[in-house]
């Protein structure tokens, strides 16, 4: 793994998702796609365990910190929870068809948002967050688009897919 | 024990007030500013296809304007339409008259005259000669009419001359405008008890008025000064037109 390049990337994300990505919004609901989420994937199923784990909680913490006016603390530790669950998974079922990473992006995108709400919740500090439209759409959206920027990441990161074996 | 490690750095996050957590987010706004804001004015080829669903959204808007036009016109139609029902109600003897509402365009009332405009005409309906009520009373009848307004010759004008009765007398007689919004009723001959408050009713018509309608109350009644034999009566018109914003015109035997 690739620090620096690691920490370039996630600024990048962090950034485009803080203000550009809201430009390819759709329905009535405002739904834009999850870059995060979908990265924060992409290096659970790319990645060995304990990078996986440092990953997932640092793609948290950009998205807590991303996201000016909402609580921080509940995506750090969903996406660290999910992120190190499916890294975990990976180690057992592979998941690299593009089918099973959409899926893989949708399940994880809906626990982990009803996780940050339910955290939000316990912390009292509840606000701002979406219906459950919002983050279902949310979820698609990523899943639609991620399997294709898995391949954008996957050659910023030089990560190469492993066709066989498993971490 | 990393996953640990972690997982407690995101509880302390969590669990730490907003005050603080949030000097982070505001930082990282802070900081990133210029490209923050550089990145929300990327134009997309996608703009066109919003500026469309814009114009889209604005015949939208438009249609939905007209809509709440038109539902607005209905309520004010139905408010109409209960005002006349009970003054059909109250009023038996205007069944199978109809009633045609109008708005007053203006009112003039100055020294001998009393005219009236209304926003009805001859394509409602309307005809020379017909009554028009306004608060249920009678206050005056169409003498001039176009397509799509009348006027209106007040009771009070000084060329009005409509046929009354005063309650319970049963006795014809003649009333003439007064101006300065009084009618006068003379040559009744003093065998006749008249009072002051009595009812003023116009006469029927048939053709124009089934029944007899309210005009107004005695609001004095001397001796005629030429003719000690007569009363001089003067009638107050039974409503205050001045403060009348719409009346009603009494189309009898409308066609089918």
């Amino acid at each position: 793994m690739r620090w620096p390049r690691f920490a370039v990337l996630i600024l990048v994300v962090t950034l485009v998702q803080a203000s550009w990505v809201d430009e390819i919004a759709v329905t009535r609901l405002n739904v834009s796609p999850d870059l995060l989420l979908i990265a924060m994937v992409f290096f659970a199923v790319r990645c060995n365990l304990t990078e996986a784990i440092i990953s997932s909680f640092a793609i948290g913490l950009a998205a807590d910190i991303a996201a000016t006016g909402f609580p921080m603390g509940p995506r750090i530790i969903s996406f660290g929870l999910f992120g190190t669950g499916l890294a975990y998974l990976h180690r057992v079922i592979a998941i690299k068809k593009m089918p099973y990473e959409a899926l893989a992006i949708f399940v994880v995108g809906l626990a982990a948002g009803v996780l940050a709400r339910i955290l939000a919740l316990l912390a009292g500090k509840s606000g701002g967050w979406g219906g459950f439209g919002v983050l279902a759409g949310t979820s698609i959206y990523s899943a639609v688009i991620g399997p294709f920027l898995f391949l954008v990441l996957g050659w910023m990161m030089q990560i190469r897919m492993k066709r066989r074996g498993r971490d | 024990m990393l996953f640990a490690w972690c997982m407690l750095g995101g509880l302390i996050l969590l669990f730490s007030p907003r005050a603080v957590t949030s000097k982070f987010q505001f930082a990282f706004a802070q900081f990133f500013h210029w490209p923050l804001s550089a990145a929300r004015n990327v134009p997309l080829a996608a703009k066109t296809e919003v500026a469309t669903q814009e114009t889209g959204g604005r015949k939208e808007t438009q249609y939905q304007n007209y809509i709440a036009n038109l539902e607005e016109e209905l309520r004010q139609k139905n408010v109409m339409v209960e005002k006349l029902t009970g003054l059909r109600s109250r009023l038996r003897g205007l069944e199978g008259a109809k009633l045609v509402p109008a708005d007053i365009i203006t009112c003039s009332m100055e020294g001998m005259r009393g005219e009236v405009i209304i926003n009805r005409g001859s394509e409602d309906g309307l005809a020379k000669g017909n009554f028009v009520i306004g608060d249920n009373s009678v206050i005056g009848t169409i003498t001039e009419i176009s397509p799509r307004t009348a006027n209106i010759r007040l009771l009070t004008d000084a060329s009005s001359n409509v046929q009354v009765n005063i309650a319970e007398l049963g006795v014809n007689m003649l009333m003439q405008g007064g101006g300065g919004n009084t009618a006068k009723i003379k040559m009744v001959p003093m065998k006749h008890k008249i009072r002051v408050g009595d009812y003023v009713l116009v006469k029927n018509k048939p053709g124009y008025l089934e029944i007899a309608m309210i005009a107004g109350k005695v609001q004095q009644c001397k001796r005629d000064a030429r003719n000690p034999a007569l009363w001089d009566i003067t009638v107050k018109p039974a409503c205050d037109i001045d403060k009348l914003s719409n009346v009603a015109v009494i189309v009898m035997n409308p066609p089918k």
